[in-house]
This record gives structure tokens, C-alpha cells and sequence, in this order.
């Protein structure tokens, strides 16, 4: 047998692996040639024909160590299943290794071996290779094979061999049965090839880096390397302040009392802060928890710059109407209960006088909204309640107009709207009606009730 | 693909009839197209096949995804030898109906078993008649 060419055993043995290709025991290691043109390759090489992705790999016995630089690499296909099957793999073999001196090597085979190999080829590639007859074949891409067995790969991987049962036990029984031949057939002493795993390398090794301070536990890996977005910024000093005084309203009151100050115009600063408090969530929850427990010098500072910055609030609402609506509920709870001076409203009023002016957008907008339109509803019925009763007022020059216009403006605003735009309001108050009775006429008045009432049906 | 001795993987499988049994007592019986390191597979042009004595019948089902877990075991169909078996087809009806009746007659057997047990004494509890969990 020529140095270089690798070993295909005794005519005994290679029968015997026919014979024992169909049991379950390990069978026989052969060596066939690839070539892989002096490449180490640690994965997989792309596959030439077919599907089957062959590995090449270097055999670290001595034997073989000649064989590097001059020969073709060999290869070690181990079969445990059906003679057809390693039949099946030799047959693919040889049509994808046609650059390989291989077909010499069956010269070597034992004649029965031989014999079988000649019949097989014959029969199999009709059956087992006719793509034509199977449209759906090949679905399962040699990536995403060669991906699958990389993954089998990683898992045979182990650090201590001699703690791998498997590979232990491997070994024995072929070393066994190496020795069992060589007393029966004489040979010189075969080493057992030794194995050489192709070392797969786990390519993405994460070393955790980030770890948020107070976490349990490490932020996971996808996260790392794919981070979500977090939620709209908010100012950190003030998102703490908050955070802390959240649980205990007493507590709270000096850090509001910090950045409303005595005069009723917040700073621009501190209102800024505050409304970007209000645009998420918690923030709406806190300053909805924390309302009835303002004096109420404080809470109309809030309520004020709510009512202000309503159309800003309420685009930023878009997403999250849910937890405005349980600001609305207290902060209206908020507008009844507390007795509003006649100023405050009267301003809150003129600011909304002053949205149409901006835009005509903001009054519509807030009709659609449910947190404007029940706060318009509530202020509208305050005042009236107010107007109503007997409790003598202290008007300045021009409220009564800057209120009646007011009116007018809703009132022509609400009858445009579309009904179906409409949005229902927390609630409706019951002196609406009156209201408008007292300055428009009976057919928009109708008109107004029919539209309001649409709202009504669904509470 | 065995670049291991003494490992076995279902990449040589793919794209071959195959017959698998799941552990619910299935027999499934189709083209497998898809693996994965679980041993999850897509099996195409699914056959279900019930077996009742010397009779079967075959359930077209289409396409399959089985979880590896259910499998028992499964196995190339040699498509030449496919055909030579001394099982009977028959139609889908009748191999429904004969599962009924041996389910039925299993059923009563199992019965009378656990009531002449029961007479002697002995109890063996089913598992699905459990009440602890």
C-alpha cells in the first residue's frame, strides 16, 4: 500500500464494516482523502456537491503527519447505520472529490466490498438523488445546515476528555477491537487514530460589561446588543425629587413649594420641568395623587398651567390617554371641590380665550380629547355655577365679555365639531344647558343638547 | 455529518421519507425537510397512519412541525421496499371505525381488570384518574 494513501484496512476488515455497517456498535474509522488545499479548517467546508458539508481536519497521528504538505488531507467518516447509507456517502464523496486522486484507493477494497460498492451505485443515485422528482427538496438551505451541525459541534465540545464517558468509552472499544485484529491478522500495530475535534469557537462571547448600579442581576444579553429605547426623557434631578416624595404628600409640599413659587407665575424653568413630569405616566399618576392634598394656593398654580399648556398636554396624551383620564378625574374633582376664586377661573378662562387665538386647532382639539373637553365642560359649569349663584363677584373690567366670548367661541366650536369626533367627557354637567340658554338662542341650544346628549347615551 | 465517532445527527435524513412515531402513539409518516438542534423536524406530505391489526389507514395531514421532544423514535422508508407488506390499506372510515371498536373493547377489558382487582383488594391507581394534581 502506496505511503501516502490512506488507509482503507485488511479485505477482512473492510467486510467486516460492511457487515457490521448495519449494527449499531461502532464500526470501523475510515480514512478518505479531501482535499482541502492545506487549509486547517476548523468549521465546515462549503459544501461541493449535494448537500452533505464535509469537515477537513488534520489527524494528529504520526502516520498521517507526512501527509501534510504533499497529499490531500484525509478525513475521518465514521457510518453506524445502514450499509446503503455509507454507500450513499461514498457515492458522494467520490462525485464531489473529483479533483482527488481517489479512485485508486477502491482498488483496494476487498472484491465482495467492491462488488457491492459497483451494484449500490448502480441502484442508489436514481433513488436517492433525483431532485427533479421532488420539488420541495432542498428547502433546508447547507447554511442552515452547516448551521445545525455547528451547533451539535459546540455541544460535543467538552474541556476534560477524560470525563467524557462517551469519547472514553469510544475509544476503548475501538482500541479493543484494533487489538482483537491485529492478534487474528497480524498486522503491524495500528494506532488508534486519535481524534481531533474540529474546534468550533463560540464567536459572540459576551463579557458583561454594563451592570446597572442596585440591579438584581445582569441586563441580558440581547438587550446589550440590542438596547430598547427607553422612555421620553425626563429631567433626572426632577424624576427623583419626585420619586421620593411621591409615597408621602406632606413630604412632597416642600419640594413643590421649592419650584412653585409664592407669586402665581411658576418660573419657566420649573414649569418646563413640570410638564415634562406630566408627559409620562407616573407623572400624571403623582400630580393626580397629589392634588387634593395641596393647599389650595398651589393647586390652582397646577391646575393653571395645566389648563395652559392643555394642547401641548394633550398631544402628548395621544398615546397615553388612559392615565390622563385619572389626572382629569382629580383634577376636576379638584375644580369642584376647592372654591375657585373668581379670578383663577376667569384666567383659567382667558388662557383658554387665548388657545383659539393661537391656533383655532387647540379648542377643536380639546373637544376631541377627553381630558380638554371634560375640563372645558367643568370650567363652563363652574363658571355658570358661579354666575348663578348669589355670591357677589369682583369683576375686573372686561371678565364678562372675555367670558360670554368664551361661551360663544365653545358653543360655535362644539356645533361644528362633528358628532362623531366628539369624545364623551368624564362626566357632564348638569348646568351646561342653563348656561348656554342664558346666551344663545333655542335652536342652537337644541343643536347643542342633541350633540351633547349623543355623549350622555354612552355613559 | 460525523466528524465525531459515536454521534448521530439527522442532517443525512433530510429530505427523505421518513416514518416517525410520537409519544402519543402516532404514527406519522413523511418527507422530512427541516431539522433542528433539538430535533424539531418539518415533515412534508404528512401521512398519519393508524394501525389496527392487520389493517391501516392513512390520513393525509399535509405539513408538520413536531417538537423533538415528542418523538420517539423515527426511521428512513426504504421507498422500494415500501410497498411489500403484508398490511392491508384500507379506507379511512373503516380503519377510524376499527380504532373505535378496539379502543372501546380495550376500554371494557381495562374494566373489568381494575373491578376484578378492585374485588381482590388491590388497587392500582391510573394516572389519569388522579385527583392530587
Amino acid at each position: 500500500m502506496a505511503s501516502g494513501m490512506p488507509v482503507w484496512g485488511q479485505g477482512r476488515s473492510a467486510a467486516a464494516l460492511v457487515e457490521a455497517g448495519s449494527s449499531v456498535g461502532m464500526a470501523q474509522v475510515w480514512e478518505l482523502s479531501c482535499g482541502c488545499d492545506g487549509e486547517e479548517t476548523s468549521g465546515l467546508s462549503e459544501a461541493r456537491k449535494g448537500s452533505m458539508p464535509w469537515a477537513c481536519h488534520h489527524p494528529l497521528s504520526e502516520g498521517a503527519g507526512g501527509l501534510c504538505g504533499t497529499q490531500p488531507r484525509p478525513v475521518r467518516v465514521v457510518s453506524q447505520r445502514s450499509d446503503r447509507d455509507v454507500l450513499g456517502l461514498l457515492h458522494c464523496l467520490q462525485s464531489s472529490l473529483s479533483f482527488c486522486s481517489v479512485p485508486s484507493h477502491l482498488t483496494q477494497l476487498h472484491p465482495q466490498h467492491q462488488r457491492i460498492l459497483t451494484q449500490r451505485q448502480h441502484v442508489s443515485p436514481k433513488k436517492l438523488w433525483s431532485p427533479k422528482a421532488d420539488p420541495c427538496a432542498g428547502l433546508m438551505t447547507c447554511k442552515e445546515k452547516d448551521w445545525v451541525v455547528k451547533v451539535e459541534m459546540i455541544q460535543l465540545q467538552s474541556e476534560n476528555l477524560d470525563d467524557d464517558y462517551y469519547y472514553q468509552t469510544y475509544y476503548h472499544r475501538l482500541e479493543h477491537k484494533q487489538a482483537e485484529e491485529e492478534l487474528l491478522g497480524g498486522r503491524n500495530k495500528q494506532e488508534p487514530p486519535k481524534l481531533v475535534t474540529p474546534f468550533i469557537q463560540k464567536v459572540e462571547t459576551y463579557n458583561s460589561v454594563v451592570r446597572i448600579a442596585g440591579s438584581l442581576g445582569q441586563v441580558a444579553v440581547s438587550t446589550c446588543y440590542s438596547p430598547r429605547r427607553a422612555i421620553d426623557a425626563v429631567h433626572h434631578a426632577l424624576v427623583e425629587e419626585v420619586g421620593e416624595g411621591g409615597h408621602q404628600a406632606p413630604s412632597f409640599l416642600p419640594c413643590l413649594s421649592g419650584f412653585v413659587p409664592v407669586r402665581a407665575f411658576i418660573p419657566r424653568e420649573a414649569e418646563d420641568e413640570f410638564l415634562q413630569v406630566l408627559c409620562v405616566r407616573k407623572g400624571k399618576k403623582l400630580t393626580a395623587r397629589l392634588l387634593p392634598h395641596l393647599a389650595p394656593e398651589q393647586a390652582e398654580k397646577i391646575l393653571l398651567t395645566i389648563t395652559h399648556h392643555l394642547p401641548f398636554l394633550m398631544k402628548k396624551d395621544v398615546p397615553d390617554e388612559v392615565s390622563t383620564s385619572s389626572l382629569g378625574q382629580r383634577v376636576l374633582g379638584c375644580f369642584l371641590l376647592t372654591l375657585f376664586l373668581e379670578q383663577a377661573i376667569l384666567l383659567g378662562l382667558s388662557k383658554a380665550g387665548t388657545l383659539p387665538e393661537s391656533a383655532e386647532l387647540p379648542l377643536t382639539m380639546a373637544l376631541k380629547n377627553q381630558f380638554g373637553i371634560s375640563l372645558l365642560y367643568s370650567l363652563l359649569s363652574r363658571g355658570e355655577g358661579l354666575l348663578s349663584s348669589e355670591t357677589p363677584l369682583e369683576p375686573h373690567i372686561g371678565d364678562f365679555e372675555t367670558w360670554t366670548d368664551t361661551v360663544f367661541l365653545v358653543a360655535r366650536e362644539l356645533s361644528q365639531v362633528p358628532k362623531a369626533l366628539l369624545v364623551e367627557p368624564l362626566f357632564l354637567p348638569s348646568n351646561l344647558l342653563s348656561l348656554f340658554c342664558r346666551y344663545l338662542d333655542k335652536q342652537t341650544v337644541h343643536h347643542l343638547e342633541a350633540k351633547m346628549e349623543s355623549e350622555l347615551a354612552w355613559i | 455529518m460525523n466528524y465525531m465517532p459515536g454521534t448521530a445527527s439527522l442532517i443525512q435524513d433530510i429530505d427523505k421519507k421518513h416514518l416517525v412515531l410520537l409519544r402519543d402513539g402516532r404514527t406519522l409518516i413523511g418527507f422530512l425537510r427541516s431539522i433542528d438542534q433539538f430535533a424539531n423536524l418539518v415533515l412534508h406530505q404528512t401521512v398519519e397512519r393508524i394501525h389496527v391489526g392487520k389493517k391501516y389507514g392513512d390520513i393525509p395531514r399535509g405539513i408538520f412541525v413536531v417538537r423533538g421532544e415528542n418523538v420517539v423514535l423515527l426511521g428512513e422508508i426504504d421507498l422500494e421496499k415500501e410497498s411489500d407488506t403484508l398490511l392491508q390499506q384500507v379506507s379511512i372510515e373503516e380503519i377510524l371505525e376499527e380504532q373505535r371498536v378496539e379502543l372501546q373493547a380495550k376500554q371494557e377489558s381495562e374494566k373489568l381488570k381494575v373491578q376484578a382487582l378492585k374485588e381482590r383488594g388491590l388497587v392500582v391507581p391510573r394516572a389519569d384518574t388522579l385527583d392530587e394534581y
